[in-house]
């Protein structure tokens, strides 16, 4: 290959014009052909600080890495209580029956927060519409977010199932809640939150058999001690009130 | 002597080069222990364990080795000017194209060497969490070296015609967080008109659009066969006309 | 070998152009510049500071380009690489990768040079230039002298039909000066053009056998050993030409 020869005084100029036309066309052809999957910059919404890390998600190419740091803050915002006691130390027995309701004004912001920076963040949607349906009770934002991932997954399962769940909820129906969610909670990245939830409705709609699985489930595959210590008690529970079958 | 030959001379030696440099000791020492401390943040996350230490080790990854590379390709060739050894490598018969093609592959060799490196211990890491290979990585990563490729090809060509490293280095790091802003360019371009629009859509066409090649951020969505030839096209055309645009330059450049 | 030319210097102008905010300075470095370089000659160029000797050289390398005339190497423009294989260059202060061993270097020039079975030329070149106990130390602990030395080593590797060192005793001390002498009549004794820039006109009056007088880029002078030897040397020719 001789590069003096492609680049000699009399080619270098033709060289130069042809590898711009390529340039050209090439960036043309797909700049044309792109398509938008993310939310623009105009759809997403600042929650209290985040502008600065916002553009640096933006302009790093970093959602994915910013919507898990915004995550990791929602389940912080969430596993405390409301008068500021962690999940993960010791509360009184009030706190810990309050724990999961209260009013976290912020907690819609912050999920919404998350799908906008990466609406393909599933776990973080199914966690958060979940906590706002069945904890929170505000079943209409937990709609509006599952609508809000929705525009960006239309065929996505897990949140069409969610939606029905929800709508049973306000039909008032916890069995056919209880049985709506099953499906969801057979898959592997199920939210720990989701699986708990649905282990309670089935022990509420007189499903022990589910509700024993279940807690079984997490107790041996969650990571996050305050799930598995609760599964273990829940368990604990139902084999001493004979209800693990 | 054959032209392919001096090029890997040139590539082999630039490449022992940047790997013997202090700072890529620093850097290697620093990403491993970034990619770690990212064990934290990924215990944080509890249950999503597994999703936040591979997209912080990817995105830490991705910025360290961007900042190395685009310092070296804005270093490695002006330097060699300042410091007058490239008298002793062009008075041989070393074409200055061959010269100039040799550097480029030799700093595409480096991205390829420190995504390699990094990416191997934060697989290590992962196994050593328990967690499976993780979904797509190679492609994530090979579209990653790709688009380090664009922004190191481009950074070579500003070598030329900036008066600074500082300039370069500024300028590549504008072009690569622009880059990243395709998408919300495009979305102006369809809500703007006339002059606006304009400058837009030419701020579209000659900014690398990097998005194309960040897997890292949508490998849930995942790349079709369309995606990957477009990848792989968009890459040969900038490498191309930056190369060439480079060696014009080059051609004329006294010493 | 005498009458056959190896470098051609015809009507030569070459102008530095030095670009400020709203306009261009530019200095003329050459000015009809006419040479004739032949096969075994050792040529000297004596000139003040800035009287274009470094210029020369650096277009006898294909380092720079002149702005009219012609410049052939054995018949080849310098900007070819058929006409660098030729040539074997010592540019003024040379500079050497500093992480790099004097073995480790002269293999990557011997590859860039095109040199196959380069090892044996390698050792007996490190053996020439006297750097034989120094090769595992690193070019960052090298002297000045030793550096000159590497870059002798590095120029005549390849065996080149003409030899350009641009103040190849600058700087050294004067056991290393009568060495680097011995050296470079030892290269001429085999066969190779040498073609020398040097401020010190002893030198060049010991190992030339012509040298240019430049001043402000034109050659005032050619003086051949026979003239220097009547004159009662170049120094008396020099200073009379110059001033």
């Amino acid at each position: 290959m001789k590069f003096n020869a492609i680049l000699s005084i009399k080619n270098r100029y033709a060289f130069v014009a042809i590898s711009g036309i390529i340039f050209l066309a090439t960036s043309f052809h797909i700049g044309q052909n792109y398509k938008l999957f993310f939310p623009p910059p105009s759809h997403i919404k600042a929650f209290k600080t985040s502008t600065a890390g916002d553009i640096l998600a933006l302009n790093l190419g970093m959602r994915r890495l910013f919507a898990d740091l915004w995550f990791v803050r929602l389940m912080q915002y969430y596993g405390t209580t409301e008068d500021g006691v962690s999940i993960y130390k010791p509360m009184s027995k009030d706190q810990a029956e309050a724990y999961g309701s209260g009013r976290y004004p912020d907690f819609f912001s912050m999920a919404e927060h998350i799908i906008q920076l990466d609406p393909y963040f599933k776990n973080a949607v199914l966690y958060s519409a979940a906590c706002l349906a069945f904890n929170l009770n505000k079943p209409e934002s937990a709609i509006k977010l599952l609508n809000l991932a929705l525009e960006y997954l239309p065929k996505e399962w897990k949140y069409l199932t969610m939606l029905a769940a929800i709508g049973y909820s306000k039909a008032e129906n916890p069995t056919k809640v209880a049985s709506s969610l099953m499906p969801l909670i057979k898959e592997s990245d199920c939210p720990v939150m989701v699986k708990q939830l649905v282990a309670f409705l089935n022990k509420k709609a007189g499903n022990y058999a589910n509700a024993y699985k279940i807690y079984l489930n997490i107790a041996e595959t969650s990571k996050d001690k305050y799930y598995v210590e609760n599964a273990m008690k829940e368990l604990q529970k139902m084999r001493f009130e004979n209800k693990s079958r | 002597m054959n032209n392919i030959k001096v090029v890997l001379t040139v590539a082999h030696h630039s490449l022992r080069e940047y790997c013997k440099n202090k700072l890529f000791a620093i850097l290697i020492i620093f990403s491993l222990f970034s990619i770690y401390a990212s064990l934290l943040v990924g215990i944080m996350a509890v249950d999503q364990e597994y999703r936040v230490l591979t997209d912080f080790g990817l995105g830490l990854m991705e910025l360290l080795a961007f900042v190395y590379i685009v310092y070296m390709s804005a270093v490695s060739i002006t330097e060699e000017f300042k410091l007058k050894t490239i008298y002793l490598v062009l008075s041989r018969p070393v074409s200055k194209n061959a010269y100039l093609l040799g550097r480029i592959i030799s700093l595409f060799a480096l991205a390829a060497v420190i995504l390699a490196f990094a990416g191997s211990f934060q697989l290590l890491l992962l196994k050593f969490r328990g967690f499976d290979y993780p979904l797509l990585y190679h492609k994530i990563i090979l579209l990653m070296w790709m688009k380090l490729a664009i922004i190191c090809s481009i950074t070579v060509f500003l070598s030329f015609i900036s008066t600074s490293v500082i300039t370069t280095v500024i300028i590549s790091i504008m072009l690569w967080t622009l880059g990243h802003f395709a998408p919300e360019t495009k979305f102006m371009i369809e809500k703007t008109q006339g002059l606006s629009q304009i400058f837009l859509k030419s701020s579209f066409f000659l900014i690398p659009n990097f998005q194309i090649y960040n897997l890292k951020d949508s490998y849930d969505i995942g790349l079709s066969a369309y995606d990957n030839f477009k990848a792989v096209t968009y890459l040969f055309a900038w490498v191309l006309a930056t190369f060439s645009f480079s060696a014009f330059i080059f051609r004329k450049k006294e010493f | 070998m005498k009458n056959e030319i190896i470098a051609k210097f015809s009507n030569i102008y070459k102008t530095y152009k030095t670009k400020k905010f709203c306009a261009t300075r530019e200095s003329a470095a050459l000015v009809n510049f006419s040479f004739d370089m032949e096969k075994g000659e050792i040529v000297g160029l004596l000139g003040l500071n800035g009287a274009g000797k470094t210029t020369i050289m650096k277009l006898l390398a294909g380092l720079i380009f002149q702005d009219s005339g012609e410049i052939l190497i054995d018949g080849i423009k310098p900007i070819l690489p058929e006409a660098k294989q030729k040539i074997g260059f010592l540019p003024e202060l040379p500079y050497f990768y500093p992480y790099m061993t004097c073995v480790e270097i002269l293999t990557y020039y011997a590859k860039l040079s095109g040199l196959e079975n380069y090892d044996d030329k390698i050792g007996k070149v490190i053996g020439k230039v006297g750097l034989v106990e120094h090769t595992s130390k690193k070019i960052s602990e090298y002297s000045k002298g030793m550096m000159q030395r590497l870059g002798l080593a590095q120029a005549v590797l390849h065996e080149p039909e003409l030899l350009i060192l641009d103040e190849p005793v600058s700087g050294l001390d004067p056991l290393a000066i009568h060495e680097v002498r011995n050296l470079i009549a030892g290269i001429n004794k085999s066969g190779t053009t040498v073609f020398l820039s040097s401020h010190s006109i002893s030198e060049l009056e010991k190992i030339c056998n012509r040298v240019i007088i430049l001043s402000r880029g034109e050659i005032v002078k050619t003086v051949s050993s026979d003239d220097w030897k009547i004159a009662g040397g170049l120094e008396e020719i020099f200073i009379r030409t110059v001033k």
